[in-house]
């Protein structure tokens, strides 16, 4: 049967975009999550039709197809759980339109979010969406996964931006949705259905994403606490004083004493918490917002405040934060960043919680995470070779989304669901709303072709 | 485990670490180029990994995506845990040759570079046959690799050199200089400019009768007793003279010489001496920059744009990245800009240019597309290996650069008649 497919694949697409031998599939069997399974074949597709031919003889020969980006998803949202086929759109990778007057941009899939982002930059223009892998995921994993990143404090996440989308559904046919509009309340809005879907219910082409004018100014400050409450407490604080950073990033104890273990961020390693925040908008404005800010961290008992007066120094500053996952890295053989998130409000209540469970299983739980949009990522570190350490994570897991559920929160911020997250829908979503995802499934896919096993 | 190769289990266990997360998929020039995942560190780990573990049997593709590593260390450089996949890489590729042997194509390579003043013969041969049209009865595959030599010189360095009055032999300090294959054969302008330099600074230089072979591609290759047969042969010469230091102007010469140390590193007998040895290298840019000082001369370049390319072995291997830079901006009359992606392996990588054409190509067009996008005159980098495959590119992308070793440059501040060699 897989021989057949392949053939198929083969004749319709031509030879040179089928990979089919031993240690193609191999290469295809994973993502950053811990699991795998081989595909039969996978397809690099470079065009619409190429998507449309894949689609239409998976559905005649009812083959599961995964569409695949660059594979930076965390939740295995990406892994051919069934077999079939893995859909590359990496070589559908233009930036086809930049629209200065509707302040929109329209590429393909493929395209590496960065580089969307540095060509809109070049025009004067802002993307704000922010996942930490920009500079290595793709557009369309960035809307099948609605990622977010630091910037969703002010700016939101991924499905903020989306405007509308070209998408190849299970039968090849192709679905138009929104446009450039600003604003269109005609019917079921499918667009904004579609995003977050995790590529369980079509396979993107084309993608129109929404613009902001690049602000003219921003700031960096970075504020050290001698306690982890107050670390919070402050950021409820700054939010309750109606400023709304840019960024608004939270470093524990151990995450800090872990990063300047791997690079000097100039981070105090005394100290039991620290925020990062950067503020943007006019220059004046900007200073206003500094002002306040620091007057609050202040007030809540912040020991050291200090305020970037150059631009390198504000790199200097959040060169530390992103390295934080590398710094881990060196810690511990694997890192699996866990992502709870919970109520702005509730933020101090859920950092302690993650400090008790980490006391209760006697590890390190090292947590940052962009504390201004109440998303945590306490990080299990562990040695796979360690059996003791690897039967704990499956445990230490369930406790840190049982804990963020009951803070009126959910299992998943930005990562997404995949199939990590999978048995914890039921945690979070009512046995009637898992049906109504199930029916809409069965709408635009009755034949669960499409990334079958994901996504709740 | 199948295996019993004790550096290759090390490197297998250190890969234990990578959680597939993609920062290689950034800099990786193969994966660039063919955005296919077994093309790019991730993929390359995870292939060796079922390798090592039984899952995964030897085959023409496993070999291939192997092979394709430049190991430019790109990918190193930006893995959070720092997974040493060049020498993972390295090692697969040894467990693989010592299996399946040497294909011809290394046996024929690996013999011209033990001999290296040979390679003169083979480039005029090649050229000759190139001018009278007799390429055109090649096999297409073997017609692209002779395009890639450049027209050679009139003569060798070594020839050169024998027609020089003899050398002062005062001197603040005795310098030895091994100049290399290619620099003999292709370039050699690069080591009368070596000379020239060192001339200046009341340098007394001493040069090996004939070219000697440093020994990498056969250490590269895995054949390490003759490695150390070339190895030994040039450490015998300049001990022999007692220079105060050995310069080179080819990054991969400077850093196989270097690895002297590490190859008798379990020798009784050489472990001393190579490493006293290794520790009088330096790259000529280095030496000039760091040791000496830089001084540069009175003659004006006219008005050029020069840049910069990395090569892998001076950038990454020997950390040797500020200093050209250091002398190219200090050139005066040159005008200089940083090209995009300059530290980008520009596709040479020893041999690889020659094994796998087809990627080496598609990452020459890249490397020269980035470097027109800035207009240069002059493309500067400090391996004759990497200066051969930018001519190239120069030469079949439209790229109107000229190439050269930042030494020739700074030569030509101190005579302006080597703008015209």
């Amino acid at each position: 049967m897989q021989r057949d497919l392949v053939k198929e694949l083969q004749k319709t697409l031509g030879a040179e975009k089928v990979l089919s031998r031993t240690e193609d599939l191999s290469c295809y069997s994973y993502d950053v999550s811990t699991y795998q399974h081989l595909p039969d074949v996978v397809v690099t597709a470079h065009c619409r039709d190429d998507v449309v031919k894949v689609m239409e003889i998976a559905a005649r020969r009812k083959v599961p197809v995964v569409s695949r980006g660059s594979a930076t998803n965390m939740c295995g949202a990406t892994i051919p759980l069934h077999g079939g086929i893995v859909l590359d759109i990496l070589s559908m990778n233009r930036i086809l339109e930049i629209d200065r007057e509707n302040l929109t941009v329209t590429c393909q899939p493929g395209v590496i979010t960065l580089d969307l982002q540095t060509a809109v930059e070049a025009e004067g223009l802002f993307y704000p969406p922010d996942p930490q892998a920009l500079n290595m995921s793709t557009i369309g994993g960035n809307v099948a996964l609605d990622s977010g990143g630091p910037r969703a404090v002010k700016y939101g996440v991924t499905r903020n931006y989306v405007l509308g989308l070209e998408t190849i559904l299970a039968n090849g046919k192709v679905l138009r949705s929104g446009g450039k509009t600003t604003k269109d309340v005609s019917g079921y809005n499918l667009t904004q259905l579609l995003v977050g879907s995790e590529g369980t219910l079509g396979v993107f082409t084309e993608i129109i994403l929404r613009l902001l004018p690049l602000p003219e100014a921003k700031r960096t400050l970075i504020c050290a606490f001698d306690d982890l409450a107050d670390t919070s407490r402050t950021v409820t604080k700054i939010i309750d004083h109606k400023i709304v950073p840019s960024m608004l990033e939270l470093l524990d104890k151990i995450s800090i004493e872990l990063i300047q273990r791997y690079m000097d961020a100039g981070y105090p390693t005394d100290a039991e918490g620290l925020l990062l925040i950067e503020v943007d908008g006019s220059l004046s404005d900007v200073d206003r917002q500094i002002d306040t800010i620091s007057k609050l961290s202040h007030e809540c008992n912040a020991r050291d405040i200090r305020i970037a007066s150059t631009p390198a120094e504000a790199e200097a500053i959040w060169a530390g934060r992103r390295s934080a996952f590398a710094a881990l890295s060196a810690y511990k053989p694997v890192v699996v960043p866990e992502d709870a998130v919970v109520p702005r409000n509730r933020l101090p209540e859920m950092v302690a919680r993650v400090q008790s469970i980490a006391e209760e299983y006697g590890v390190l739980l090292p947590t940052f995470g962009h504390a201004g949009d109440g998303n945590v990522h306490p990080n299990i570190c562990y040695d796979p070779r360690n059996e003791v350490e690897t039967a704990t994570v499956p445990l230490i897991k369930d406790k840190i989304y049982q804990a963020a559920i009951s803070l009126g929160g959910s299992i998943t911020g930005e990562h997404g669901v995949g199939i990590a997250k999978k048995h914890l829908s039921g945690l979070q979503h009512s046995e009637l709303a898992l049906q109504m995802m199930q029916g809409i499934k069965t709408v635009f896919d009755p034949h669960n072709i499409l990334n079958p096993g994901k996504a709740f | 485990m199948l295996h019993t190769n004790q550096r290759l289990i090390e490197l297998y266990f250190q890969s234990d670490s990578c959680v597939r997360c993609g920062r290689c998929t950034t800099v990786c020039p193969t994966y660039r180029v063919t955005r296919r995942e077994p093309m790019v560190a991730r993929g390359r780990i995870w292939l060796a990994r079922q390798f090592v573990e039984g899952r995964m049997g030897l085959s023409p593709t496993l070999k291939l995506y192997n092979d394709s590593c430049l190991g430019c260390q790109a990918c190193r450089a930006v893995c959070p845990p720092k997974i040493k996949v060049d020498e993972l890489v390295a090692e697969v590729k040894q467990t693989i040759q010592d299996r399946l042997g040497l294909t011809l194509e290394d046996k024929m390579i690996l013999k011209a570079c033990s001999h290296p003043q040979s390679f003169r013969y083979l480039v005029r041969t090649l050229d000759m046959s190139r001018r009278m049209g007799m390429t055109r009865l090649l096999p297409k595959k073997l017609r692209q690799k002779v395009r890639m030599f450049p027209q050679p010189p009139p003569s060798t360095f070594m020839d050169w050199l024998k027609l020089q009055k003899t050398q002062d032999t005062a001197g603040r300090f005795k310098i030895g200089y091994f100049p290399g294959c290619l620099t003999n054969s292709i370039f050699p302008g690069i080591g009368m400019a070596v000379l020239e330099v060192l001339k200046r600074q009341g340098i007394q230089v001493v040069v090996p009768p004939a070219v000697l072979c440093c020994g990498q591609p056969h250490r590269a290759a895995g054949e390490l007793t003759e490695s150390r047969r070339l190895a030994l042969a040039t450490m015998n010469f300049f001990l022999g003279q007692g220079v105060d230091f050995v310069v080179t102007s080819c990054a991969a010469c400077g850093y196989s010489l270097r690895e002297y140390a590490t190859d008798f590193r379990d020798d009784p007998i050489w472990r001393e001496r190579a490493e006293r040895f290794a520790d009088k290298c330096r790259d000529i840019i280095e030496y000039l920059v760091d040791v000496a000082g830089l001084s540069v001369g009175p003659e004006a370049l006219p008005g050029i744009t020069v840049t910069y390319h990395d090569s892998c072995h001076l950038n990454r291997r020997l950390g040797i990245a500020a200093q050209p830079r250091k002398l190219l901006v200090a050139l005066p009359g040159a005008r200089y800009a940083e090209m995009p992606r300059a530290d980008w392996c520009c596709g040479a990588a020893g041999s690889y240019s020659f094994k796998h054409p087809d990627i080496a190509r598609k990452i020459l067009a890249q490397k020269t597309e980035d470097a027109r996008s800035i207009r240069p005159d002059v493309v500067a980098a400090g391996c004759p290996s990497c200066l051969m495959q930018l001519e190239y590119g120069s030469r079949i992308f439209d790229g109107n650069f000229d190439v050269r070793h930042p030494v020739e440059l700074l030569a030509a501040t101190f005579d302006h008649t080597w703008n015209d060699r």
